[in-house]
């Protein structure tokens, strides 16, 4: 009896654990007392809804009938709800893992305890015992911490993987009671798991990037509009100088009256160069941004020239990830620029691929301190937490098969420093 | 009123549909495949073997599937909208008979159709009828004789028990704010009950035993093995109503 209460209670406290690990600590300390809840309804399952006496059937769970899981399954939900206090969704999926978690460390402490042969009341007891020892290592890595701002973000894919976790471990624990007579379904039950696992990964990661185009249409769109209206305010002034012109024509006295006011009327209604290479661009988020840029540039009274020719969508690099390679980028030129510099910005086809570069007055570095730049943590200044753009554009344009083009140009009588990529 | 409750089945209706069409694939198959592992004496013991598990699964059948609703429709202020159409009365009303007729439904047809499945379309196996004198069934001579009636009328009974034991979880769904407590608590409760009785040795008593009468050997069966369960039942439902009302205050329309 003594022996059986022990038992229900170490399981209590590792299911206390486990939900620790998915929902945080809630009451501090108090948090030991959820252990007893569980323990007492460990207790109580096994002693009127188990058949059998025998410790080594309730080495892995607290109950030896999968119908009994479920029966300890749904009652911890309005428990976890009292006691944790968080959202109807995040305690469903956190009950899940909780579970998932509590038999693979099970699980694991089992394979370790068979390789050391260790057997009976050692078994039942070491496997208690160590599962808590590998939870505390678990904890230490800062896993929980991720898992538990995913669950509360409602990420579906952490969602999923601990659902089909807890499925795929049961199916292993049937398989451990003598259940071998569906083996064939359960290994197509398992792959079928693991097929939707990844699809719903796969669907996750798709979303994550449509939610970062919306995020970054959001942002920068209203630039595209400005740009927009700032084109048809000179459309209109355009119309208003061509009437003007038209006037002055038909009023002038002599070919070269007609010469003089023709001159003075259309001087400056060209549209602006800049305007009309960011026009040119096909991606609207990628010409909102640079808008946006140019207008810092300006405040603090650097130019940028741009030359925009080929496409940017259409390649192996998404939109989103233009955008931050082109931000990275101009920031970093723009911080290096003086007032008056001139910073050149250009895309163009190269064999196919995309070349865009960013050029700012810079002395002349060598060939060590250019790849040096693309370290992680480089920076040319002593701030914390710098030091990861060019590292990150790297990455980016590495993992899309890209190329990073860095070099000193001569323009202007001056040293340029030239970064950018070559996308295909 | 007709045209009340139509809506609030058609609400309903999609998780109930889906529910019932799941619990009776899976009962009707249990009833075609699970005997092949027992020794039959009559042709409904495959029915008996099949719906077994639903004897201890059958208040979350019955709960999780209809009783969300109202804790929604509390939890986003829907029901407060509902006031200048309908008094509280009779839209509480209205809810609960569709409720009541969902949670019937949900358990009458799968019970009738696997116990179809179980008399006409079940693979033949050998019956071992036995020495009659040591067999006893509850309501023998017709599980015997009228095997159709008897499992037709045991449906019936279980599709009313369903009914109240969806009533508990709609009394929750009324007054607690807690999701898990709403569709959880008639399962624990039941739990609880059989577990408490069975220590007592009341076991004829149990909710369980007038829900599946087989349960216990049929010469402990009595009367009132059939209804003091489900008047427990109605105890708990009126005390818990009493207990959020009274004791807590809370009110079905949150202000």
């Amino acid at each position: 009896m003594g022996g059986l209460f022990a038992q229900c209670l170490l399981d209590g406290l590792l299911l206390t654990l486990c939900g620790v690990g998915f929902f945080g600590r809630k009451r501090g300390r108090w948090d030991l007392l959820l252990s007893l809840v569980y323990a007492v309804l460990c207790y109580v399952l096994r002693m009127y809804f188990c058949n059998s006496d025998n410790p080594m059937d309730y080495i892995l769970l607290p109950v030896n009938h999968l119908l009994v899981v479920v029966l300890l399954l749904v009652p911890t939900m309005p428990v976890n709800s009292g006691w944790f206090r968080v959202g109807e969704r995040t305690i469903f999926w956190g009950t899940m893992a909780q579970f998932a978690l509590y038999l693979l460390l099970r699980e694991s402490c089992l394979m370790l305890l068979a390789v050391m042969e260790l057997k009976e009341i050692a078994a039942v007891y070491g496997a208690r015992v160590l599962s808590m020892l590998l939870w505390v290592a678990l904890a230490s890595s800062g896993l929980f911490r991720w898992l538990r701002d995913r669950l509360a973000e409602g990420d579906i894919a952490v969602e999923a993987v601990s659902c089909a976790t807890l499925l795929i471990l049961l199916l292993l624990w049937q398989f451990q009671m003598g259940w071998n007579g569906l083996w064939l379904g359960a290994v197509a039950l398992l792959a079928a798991l693991l097929v939707l696992d990844g699809g719903l990964l796969l669907w996750e990661q798709r979303r994550i990037r449509e939610q970062q185009r919306t995020r970054l249409l959001e942002q920068y769109l209203p630039m595209v509009e400005e740009l927009v209206e700032s084109v048809r305010a000179r459309q209109h002034e355009f119309n208003n100088r061509m009437m003007a012109v038209s006037a002055a024509v038909s009023t002038a006295d002599s070919l070269e009256d007609a010469q003089r006011a023709v001159t003075a009327l259309t001087g400056g209604i060209a549209l602006n160069r800049v305007d009309r290479e960011l026009l040119k661009c096909d991606s609207k988020v990628i010409s909102g941004m640079l808008f946006g840029k140019i207008k810092q540039a300006e405040l603090r009274h650097i130019k940028v020239e741009i030359d925009l020719s080929g496409s940017f969508l259409r390649r192996s690099l998404p939109e989103s990830d233009w955008v931050e390679i082109i931000g990275v980028l101009l920031d970093n030129a723009l911080e290096a620029s003086a007032p008056d510099d001139m910073i050149y910005l250009r895309s163009e086809d190269q064999d196919g691929a995309l070349r865009f570069t960013v050029s700012n007055p810079c002395p002349p570095k060598s060939n060590t301190e250019l790849a040096e730049m693309f370290r992680r943590g480089w920076s040319t200044k002593a701030e914390q937490g710098r030091g990861y753009g060019l590292f990150n554009v790297r990455q980016m344009v590495e993992r899309r098969g890209g190329r990073l083009v860095v070099r000193n140009e001569d323009m202007d009588e001056r040293n340029y420093l030239t970064i950018g990529a070559i996308i295909l | 009123m007709r045209r009340m409750l139509l809506l609030e089945l058609k609400k309903l209706s999609k998780p109930i549909l889906a529910a019932m069409a799941v619990l009776t694939a899976v009962t009707c198959v249990l009833c075609c495949t699970l005997f092949r592992d027992y020794t039959l004496r009559y042709v409904l013991d495959k029915w008996e073997i099949g719906t077994e598990f639903i004897g201890l699964l059958f208040p979350l059948f019955v709960t999780i599937p209809i009783c969300w609703q109202l804790y929604y429709e509390r939890r986003d202020r829907f029901i407060v909208y509902t006031l200048p159409r309908v008094s509280k009365r009779r839209y509480l009303t209205v809810k609960w008979l569709a409720c009541a007729l969902s949670a019937f439904a949900l358990l009458f047809v799968p019970y009738v159709l696997s116990g179809l499945s179980a008399l006409y379309l079940a693979p033949y196996s050998e019956l071992n009828p036995g020495i009659s004198s040591e067999y006893s069934h509850v309501f023998q001579s017709l599980y015997t004789a009228y095997p159709l009636v008897y499992m037709f009328l045991l449906s019936l009974w279980k599709g009313l028990l369903g009914v109240l034991t969806m009533t508990f979880g709609f009394v929750l769904a009324m007054y607690s704010s807690n999701l898990f407590v709403v569709l959880t608590a008639p399962f624990v409760y039941l739990i609880i009950e059989n577990f408490t009785l069975s220590v007592l040795r009341l076991e004829k008593y149990r909710f369980v035993t007038a829900f599946e009468p087989t349960t216990i050997i049929n010469k402990n069966l009595t009367a009132g093995s059939f209804f003091v369960g489900p008047l427990l039942l109605c105890v708990v439902i009126g005390l818990t109503a009493l207990y959020f009302k009274k004791l807590k205050g809370r009110t079905v329309y949150p202000l």
